[in-house]
């Protein structure tokens, strides 16, 4: 019984290192099904990297990460820990809009 | 642009229009089939907005895009209700249309519209962000600052 206790505790803290990511962007998602676990403390950017690779994405410069129900903007140059993110993280990455007026 | 190139264009830039895809920004994909892209967009507490892009000669005509209800009838001008906040929805009437419309660049009504002859579509259309994934994302995250 202890020893399940500590083995559930030991699990959660595990859990709790790590993020579940899912990129979606203007020609799909990365991965293409389900998410990638990542460590929490890893640079947003290094997922954005690999989904850029992933779904030849000719040029992001100016793109904007946003996650969360309502969408907040995130630092790719931050961690997911230091954005505020934790468990399953789904990210939107694209051209912001320019309006005509 | 000749019809074989433009749905081969259509179909590279749709193919990762998955239903996950979908599912994870909250959209509805009605069609997804040359040369229509007609998608709805959801969030909590929010009026759905549907728009339908008609992208016969992508890209070398940017796609006319139509603002709808959930249903699939037009929005009728004066729309939106509060106004144009993102400067994207434009309350119209367009003068060829009659309805309200994208007021963007990469939106056949946005080029065809008098105040914006001179932002020719030929200058935007080999842009990275003007994809119809880059269109679409555009017109959803200005939607999504709304609040109807």
């Amino acid at each position: 019984m202890l020893a399940e206790t500590l083995k559930d505790g030991m699990m959660s803290q595990r859990d709790r290192d790590f993020v579940e990511v899912a990129v979606s962007t203007t020609s799909g998602l990365f991965p293409a099904s389900g998410t990638d676990r990542v460590p929490v403390n890893q640079k947003v950017r290094v997922q954005l990297d690999k989904a850029a690779r992933e779904l030849r994405l000719a040029d992001t410069a100016g793109w904007i990460a946003t996650a969360g129900n309502p969408p907040q903007g995130i630092n790719p140059d931050r961690s997911y820990e230091e954005n505020g993110l934790s468990g399953t993280v789904e990210i939107s990455w694209g051209p912001e809009h320019g309006g005509g007026g | 642009m000749h019809e074989l190139a433009s749905r081969e264009l259509f179909e590279a830039q749709t193919v990762g229009f998955t239903p996950e895809f979908a599912a994870r920004r909250g959209w509805v994909l009605h069609a997804v089939e040359y040369p229509v892209l007609d998608v709805s967009f959801t969030s909590p507490s929010r009026t759905p907005l549907r728009v339908r892009f008609r992208c016969d000669d992508w890209n070398g005509k940017p796609p006319s895009i139509e603002v709808l209800r959930e249903d699939g009838t037009p929005h009728a001008s004066p729309w939106p209700p509060n106004g144009n906040p993102s400067g994207v929805f434009h309350q119209g009437p367009h003068p060829t249309t009659d309805r309200p419309f994208i007021c963007m660049r990469g939106s056949r009504e946005y080029h065809s519209h008098s105040s914006h002859a001179g932002d020719l579509w030929d200058n935007h259309r080999s842009h990275p962000d003007n994809t119809l994934g880059g269109l679409l994302h555009q017109i959803w995250r200005a939607w999504l600052k709304g609040s109807d």
